[in-house]
C-alpha cells in the first residue's frame, strides 16, 4: 500500500510543477460560476420556480463547479494518450497493479486541486455570491461521503472507458456518447428538479446523478433525511458493479493488448 | 542455467484491411477484411544466467515484439517464452520484480520530478530494502556520473544524460536481467561509449544477464559476444559474434580512388562490388592474393592516386546473411487476408 501512497504524493507533487496552471484554472472555475448565476439570475428573477429560490441555486452552482474539479473520469484520456504513443509499456513493466496505480495517481491530481483550485474558488465565490452553510450537520457529514462516492464513481468510469480503448485503440467516440450523459443526467447543469416527471426517473435510475446532483441535493438538505441512506448506498452499489465490469474486462484487454510503436 | 527459454514463439497481429484515398478511407470503415501480420515467427532460443545477447535485425524484424512478449506486456499468439520459470504474461508483476528493462524511445522517468524523485518511487514499487537502495545508488551515481544532474527535473535533463538515468533506473532493484531496447539511440560517440562500458561492466561484475536489441552494431560488437539475427519474424542467424565474422572469412575489401575515372574496370582475382566513379571498391581473398599484387597491377594500368582497406564489419555478415536467407530487408511479412474468417486471395 505505501507504494500506492507515494503514487500519491508524486503525482501530488508534479502537479506543483506548473503554477501559472493554478491561476488560470481558479479564473475559468470563477468564469464559469458567474456565467451559471447570472443565467439562473434572470431565470429565477420572478421568485422561487418548483421551491427552488436563487440563492439555493447559488449554492447549487458552486457545489457542483467544486464537484467537477474532483471527479477523475477524464483519465481515460490519459490511458488512451499512453496507448496511442505506446508509453502503456512503461506503466505494465512495473510489479505493480495497474488499476490501483492510475486510482492512486488519479487521487493525487485530485488532492492537488481540492487543496489549490477548489478551495480558493469556493472561498472567492463564496464571498463574491453567497454560499449558504449545509442544512445540518448529518448533512454535512453525508454530503463528504457523497463526495467520497462521486469521486470513486468517477473513477470507475474513466477505468471502464479506458479499458475500452485496449480494445478499439482509441476512447473517442465512447467518451463522446459519456461526457453527453454526464451533461445531461448529472445534474451539474440542469438540477434534476426541473427535469419533466419523466426524465426525471431517468435521471433517477442512472449513476450519473451521483456525479453532481446527490452529492449538492444532500449537502442543501433538499433531500429527505430518510432517503439519504438508501441513495447513497445506491452509490455503493454503483462502485461495485462498474469496477466488476471493469475487473473482467481487465483479464480479458490484457490478452487483447497492442502496445504500439517501436 | 536457462534463464530465458523461448519456443516456437510467434505473434500475429490481425489489422483491418485498410484502402488508400478518399473511398478507401470509407471502405475502410465498413471492411470485415482482416489483414493478419506475423511480426514473430516461431521463433526459438535459449539464453543463459550472465550471458550478454545481441538482437539484431532492421526496422520491423519483431525486435521489440519479442522483448515485449519477454517482459509480459504482449501475449504470444501461439509458442511458449519462459523467464526464469516462469510464463511472463501469466505472472506479469513477478516478471517484473526480477528484470529491468530500458527503451530508447521511452522514459520511465517522472518527466516533472527531479531524476532522484523516480528514483526514490522506483525504491517503493520494486521494495527494495534501504541499503541495497543506497548502495546501487551511491555505485550508479558513480560509474554513470549523475552527481551534478540528480537534482534536476527530468524534461531539464540532456538525451545523453536521461538515458544514464533510466540505466540506473532499470538496475537499482538489482534485476537478473535487463532487456535493452535500442538503448543508444539518438546519442553522441561519448555518451554511446560510456553507456557501452557500463553494460559491460554490469554483465562482468554483477552477472547481469543482458538482452540488447538494436540496429547499431557496435553496441553489439561491444557488449555481446554471442548475437541472435532477425528478419521478418525469423531468427537468421543464432551463435558467437567473432564465429559470425569469420563466416566472411579471409575476405576483405580495398577502396581505390583513381586519378579520373577509368570506366569499368575489373581486376583478376578481386570482385568489382562498387563503382562509384573514380572510387572503386573491390573485394578480394586474402588468402588467394596479396594485397600489394593486386595494388601493383592495377597500379601499372591506371594512375592511382589513394588506397584504403576496409575491415570486415559486422555489418557486412549480417548483410550477407540477409542475402543467404533470399530475403530483403523487409518490413513484417503480411500473411493472408480474411474476410470473415475465411482466407481470400489477394
Amino acid at each position: 500500500m505505501t507504494t500506492y501512497f507515494h503514487f500519491f504524493a508524486k503525482s501530488f507533487k508534479s502537479n506543483l510543477a506548473y503554477r501559472a496552471q493554478v491561476w488560470l484554472s481558479i479564473l475559468a472555475s470563477l468564469l464559469a460560476i458567474v456565467s451559471q448565476v447570472a443565467i439562473w439570475r434572470a431565470l429565477l428573477a420572478s421568485g422561487p420556480v418548483n421551491g427552488i429560490a436563487l440563492p439555493d441555486m447559488i449554492t447549487y452552482v458552486i457545489l457542483n463547479s467544486a464537484i467537477y474539479v474532483v471527479l477523475m473520469y477524464e483519465m481515460f484520456e490519459e490511458v488512451d494518450d499512453r496507448l496511442r504513443t505506446g508509453d502503456i509499456a512503461v506503466d505494465l513493466i512495473k510489479p505493480m497493479r495497474y488499476p490501483l496505480y492510475l486510482l492512486a495517481d488519479q487521487l493525487g491530481n485530485t488532492a492537488y486541486r481540492l487543496a489549490f483550485y477548489v478551495a480558493p474558488t469556493v472561498f472567492v465565490a463564496a464571498l463574491l455570491f453567497g454560499l449558504t452553510a449545509p442544512a445540518s450537520p448529518l448533512h454535512a457529514a453525508a454530503f463528504v461521503m457523497a463526495m467520497v462516492i462521486a469521486t470513486i464513481l468517477s473513477f470507475a468510469f474513466g477505468y471502464l472507458i479506458a479499458l475500452l480503448a485496449f480494445h478499439f485503440l482509441t476512447t473517442l467516440h465512447f467518451s463522446w456518447t459519456f461526457l453527453g450523459l454526464v451533461i445531461m443526467f448529472s445534474g451539474s447543469f440542469l438540477p434534476l428538479w426541473f427535469f419533466p416527471a419523466g426524465w426525471a426517473d431517468v435521471a433517477r435510475a442512472l449513476p450519473f446523478q451521483f456525479l453532481g446532483f446527490v452529492p449538492a441535493a444532500i449537502y442543501m438538505g433538499k433531500m429527505p433525511v430518510t432517503e439519504i441512506a438508501p441513495t447513497l448506498a445506491v452509490g455503493l452499489m454503483w462502485i461495485v458493479l462498474l469496477m466488476c465490469a471493469a475487473a473482467l474486462m481487465w483479464a480479458v484487454s490484457m490478452r487483447r493488448l497492442v502496445v504500439q510503436g517501436g | 542455467m536457462a534463464i530465458i527459454e523461448a519456443r516456437v514463439l510467434t505473434k500475429e497481429f490481425r489489422q483491418h484491411r485498410r484502402f488508400p484515398g478518399f473511398f478507401g478511407a470509407v471502405r475502410t470503415l465498413l471492411t470485415r477484411e482482416y489483414v493478419l501480420r506475423r511480426a514473430v515467427k516461431e521463433v526459438s532460443f535459449t539464453i543463459d544466467q550472465g550471458e550478454a545477447v545481441g538482437y539484431v535485425g532492421p526496422n520491423g524484424a519483431g525486435k521489440s515484439t519479442t522483448v515485449k512478449m519477454l517482459t509480459g506486456i504482449l501475449v504470444p499468439t501461439s509458442g511458449e517464452a519462459k523467464v526464469m520459470g516462469r510464463l511472463p504474461h501469466r505472472s506479469r508483476r513477478e516478471n517484473a520484480r526480477r528484470i529491468g528493462v530500458v527503451f530508447g524511445q521511452r522514459s520511465q522517468l517522472w518527466w516533472d520530478l527531479p531524476v532522484i524523485d523516480s528514483f526514490d518511487l522506483h525504491r517503493y514499487v520494486y521494495n527494495i530494502p534501504a541499503d541495497r537502495y543506497r548502495s546501487n545508488l551511491a555505485e550508479c551515481e558513480e560509474l554513470l556520473r549523475m552527481r551534478d544532474f540528480i537534482d534536476f527535473p527530468v524534461r531539464q535533463l540532456s538525451l545523453g544524460q536521461r538515458m544514464r538515468a533510466e540505466l540506473a533506473l532499470a538496475l537499482l532493484h538489482d534485476p537478473d536481467i535487463l532487456f535493452l531496447d535500442e538503448p543508444t539511440i539518438g546519442l553522441d560517440v561519448t555518451a554511446k561509449d560510456r553507456i557501452r562500458e557500463f553494460l559491460k561492466m554490469i554483465n562482468r561484475e554483477r552477472r547481469v544477464t543482458i538482452i540488447l536489441a538494436s540496429h547499431d552494431l557496435k553496441d553489439i560488437e561491444e557488449i555481446c559476444p554471442r548475437i541472435l539475427v532477425i528478419n521478418r519474424g525469423t531468427i537468421v542467424y543464432d551463435g558467437e559474434v567473432t564465429a559470425l565474422k569469420e563466416k566472411l572469412g579471409t575476405q576483405s575489401t580495398i577502396v581505390v580512388d583513381f586519378a579520373h575515372d577509368p570506366g569499368e574496370i575489373q581486376l583478376a582475382g578481386a570482385d568489382l562490388v562498387l563503382d562509384e566513379g573514380v572510387r572503386k571498391h573491390y573485394r578480394f581473398d586474402r588468402s588467394a592474393i596479396s594485397a600489394v599484387k593486386l595494388l601493383a597491377s592495377l597500379a601499372e594500368r591506371h594512375p592511382v592516386r589513394d588506397v584504403s582497406f576496409q575491415e570486415t564489419t559486422i555489418e557486412d555478415v549480417i548483410r550477407k546473411i540477409y542475402e543467404a536467407s533470399g530475403q530483403e530487408l523487409a518490413e513484417v511479412e503480411e500473411l493472408d487476408t480474411w474476410s470473415r474468417g475465411r482466407a481470400v486471395t489477394r
